[in-house]
């Protein structure tokens, strides 16, 4: 039964968002004086959202087999550790973009770059095949290039940091 | 037209334009080749490349890329049996007995020949029908607009994924995300938390590449990075008999024409259409047993479908503003960055873009199947560049992207903001397209609503009595209705 929950879960969430959705476009004041203001499309939307999401989860619940037949969930199912494991490692790159994009700011784009560039080929590549120098090594050279090459023939300017 | 189309090919026929073109295709082929690197990732990663260039220019890489990354799919298909893009699925069932019967090189020619063609045929098609739709759709006014878009917003949700209704959630969050920012007409700010930065909405590029790229690179971070097998290729022998040849002429054409069809529709592109257009090959086939076993047809039908998407999902950003699939919205966030107005008035302001457009498409197209006959070694060895290192550098390129468009980190927020969000809809099987369509289509749909509102004076009748409205308006409720139906079919009948 564990594969009918993720239809479960995407109801509830999406029935979260239109109650949001529609709270928060209670507070609209209408600017003009045509027949409808800023306020209207998201409330509409909002109540699609939540009358779908509400028949949804209703047919989600009472019928699970219907939803899911695709074998790609009876694997999933299989593994459950392994799912887990997964989660991690998506967690940890997620954590990991989010660390990068905050130290740009502090230290530069540059060297985030090559911390990020390195950490993340040793976080994707198994134990037996990590060569951390041959990864630093391509960090450098692909950080160093990218920000030159932008900065010189695209005029994107990215920041500089601390070695600016 | 002639006149036009000429006055195109001279403004492309440039050094600097045909050399964007040039590495355009290149590109697009190598990240079509790769496995896990898709074509809408390629525009990604290009479109901050193009912010310094006009847009003639601009715009020709983008096509180089497009047609590129379509293509490139077939060698890792045919070698491999792994897709390089969604759309050389199919490629597989018959391309990898090939190569295995020792025919790989009769099976790209076919696959390549099929694609030049079904392309050269979609782009021509393309070039007849965009210009006189675009001036049918300048006769729209907002009640059309609005019929217009809910019936593709529709299409699009019941058309992308299994379910219509995760389709249709994912449209209407799309619309939600496009209403962050001031609001059109009133400009009263909506939803933006008490950011400034969001005053303007969420800025479409890390929108898009959050969901296609980021997301993917996500999906990709669950594994540890499997590498490509290394792929030792002898010499390729790729004579193929004219007579042999030409005995597909009429899978090709069929082929060609639903590829053409299926890429106009939105909602779907090459991806669907390779496997209806072999399906269908199978399906009239004297030998429906030998397919799956080596049957060029089968080659042919896949490849000749991918590649007449493509002019086919051009038809409806350049004559109404309305992106068909993933790669098209990327191409439409390329003529917004480069102050295009996408819609019908596209082709009145800027026909030389447009004719430009069409031209570097041509271009595009020979040079694809150039380079593959040509270049098929280096591409095969690209097969084999590790991955854990191409990803990191990919997202690398993604954040320059989306801070380029602004020139500040808040939109490599909502880069990787998007990209989470990509990555539970994936997880979840929720369809992204949908999302992206509502998320631009969305802004369109409330101004043209409002617009229409302003003009009746508060009723809403004239969105039903306007014919050109009432029809689209129908033809939604159908497209509902018809998907409603096949699927308690095929309940019934599973």
């Amino acid at each position: 039964m564990k594969h009918m929950s993720r239809d479960v879960y995407i109801s509830i969430i999406f029935l979260i968002i239109s109650i949001l959705v529609f709270s928060m476009s209670l507070n609209m004041q209408a600017l003009t004086t045509s027949a409808v203001g800023a306020d209207f499309l998201p409330k509409v939307i909002a109540i699609l959202i939540f009358v779908l999401s509400s028949y949804f989860l209703i047919v989600s619940i009472k019928n699970p087999v219907g939803n899911v037949v695709d074998d790609t969930d009876e694997m999933e199912e299989i593994n459950d550790s392994d799912e887990s494991k997964k989660f991690t490692r998506v967690l940890l790159t997620g954590l990991l973009m989010i660390i990068y994009v905050f130290l740009i700011n502090f230290i530069g784009f540059i060297l985030a770059s090559i911390l990020y560039l390195t950490v993340q080929m040793v976080l994707f590549s198994s134990v037996t095949k990590r060569n951390i120098i041959v990864y630093l090594l391509i960090s450098i050279v692909t950080s160093v290039f990218i920000y030159f090459v932008f900065r010189n023939i695209f005029y994107v300017m990215l920041p500089s940091g601390i070695l600016g | 037209m002639f006149e036009l189309l000429l006055d195109g090919i001279n403004s492309v026929f440039t050094f600097k334009i045909i050399l964007l073109i040039v590495a355009g295709v290149f590109l697009g082929l190598v990240f079509g080749s790769i496995p896990g690197l898709t074509a809408t990732m390629a525009i990604a990663i290009c479109l901050p490349i193009t912010y310094g260039m006009d847009s003639v220019a601009g715009m020709s890489l983008l096509m180089g890329l497009y047609i590129g990354g379509v293509s490139g799919g077939l060698i890792p298909a045919i070698l491999l049996k792994l897709p390089g893009t969604p759309s050389s699925i199919a490629t597989t069932f018959d391309g990898y007995p090939m190569a295995q019967k020792g025919e790989a090189g009769k099976a790209f020619t076919y696959a390549i020949t099929a694609s030049f063609f079904g392309g050269l045929i979609s782009i021509i098609a393309l070039m007849l029908i965009a210009p006189p739709l675009g001036r049918v759709a300048l006769q729209f006014g907002p009640f059309e607009f609005f019929a217009i878009v809910v019936f593709s917003l529709t299409l699009i949700s019941s058309l992308s994924g299994d379910s219509i209704i995760k389709g249709i959630l994912a449209a209407a969050l799309g619309i939600v995300f496009g209403m962050v920012g001031s609001a059109p007409i009133d400009a009263f700010p909506r939803f933006t938390f008490g950011f400034d930065s969001l005053d303007a909405g969420f800025d479409l590029l890390p929108v898009l590449i959050g969901l296609f790229a980021v997301s993917e690179i996500l999906i990709t971070a669950e594994q540890k990075v499997k590498n490509n097998k290394k792929k030792k290729m002898n010499k390729i022998q790729y004579r193929v008999k004219l007579k042999e040849f030409l005995s597909q002429k009429w899978n090709f054409l069929r082929s060609t024409l639903m590829g053409l069809g299926i890429g106009i529709l939105p909602g779907i592109g090459g991806g669907t259409a390779n496997i209806i257009a072999y399906a269908t090959a199978k399906n009239v086939s004297k030998t429906p047993e030998e397919f799956g076993k080596g049957h060029p047809g089968g080659v042919v039908a896949s490849e000749s479908s991918n590649n007449a998407a493509i002019g086919g999902a051009l038809v409806p950003l350049i004559s109404l503003g309305i992106p068909g699939d993933t790669v098209t919205a990327m191409l439409l966030g390329g003529l917004v960055l480069h102050g295009l107005q996408p819609g019908p008035m596209l082709i009145q302001n800027h026909g030389d873009v447009v004719y430009g457009i069409f031209a570097a498409l041509i271009i595009a197209n020979v040079l694809m199947a150039l380079f593959l006959f040509l270049g098929m070694r280096v591409f095969v060895k690209l097969l084999s560049i590790p991955q854990q290192i191409l990803l990191p550098i990919i997202f690398i390129l993604c954040v320059v992207g989306a801070f380029g468009v602004n020139n500040r980190i808040f939109d490599v927020g909502s880069l990787i903001f998007f990209g989470i969000i990509g990555y539970f809809m994936i997880k979840g099987k929720v369809p992204l397209t949908p999302l992206v369509l509502g998320f631009i289509l969305g802004p369109i749909l409330e101004t043209n609503l409002r617009r229409g509102l302003m003009l009746s004076e508060g009723s809403f009748v004239p969105f039903l009595t306007e014919p050109i409205a009432a029809v689209f308006l129908l033809l939604t409720v159908f497209s509902i209705g018809l998907k409603l139906f096949m699927n308690y079919r095929k309940k019934v009948s599973g």
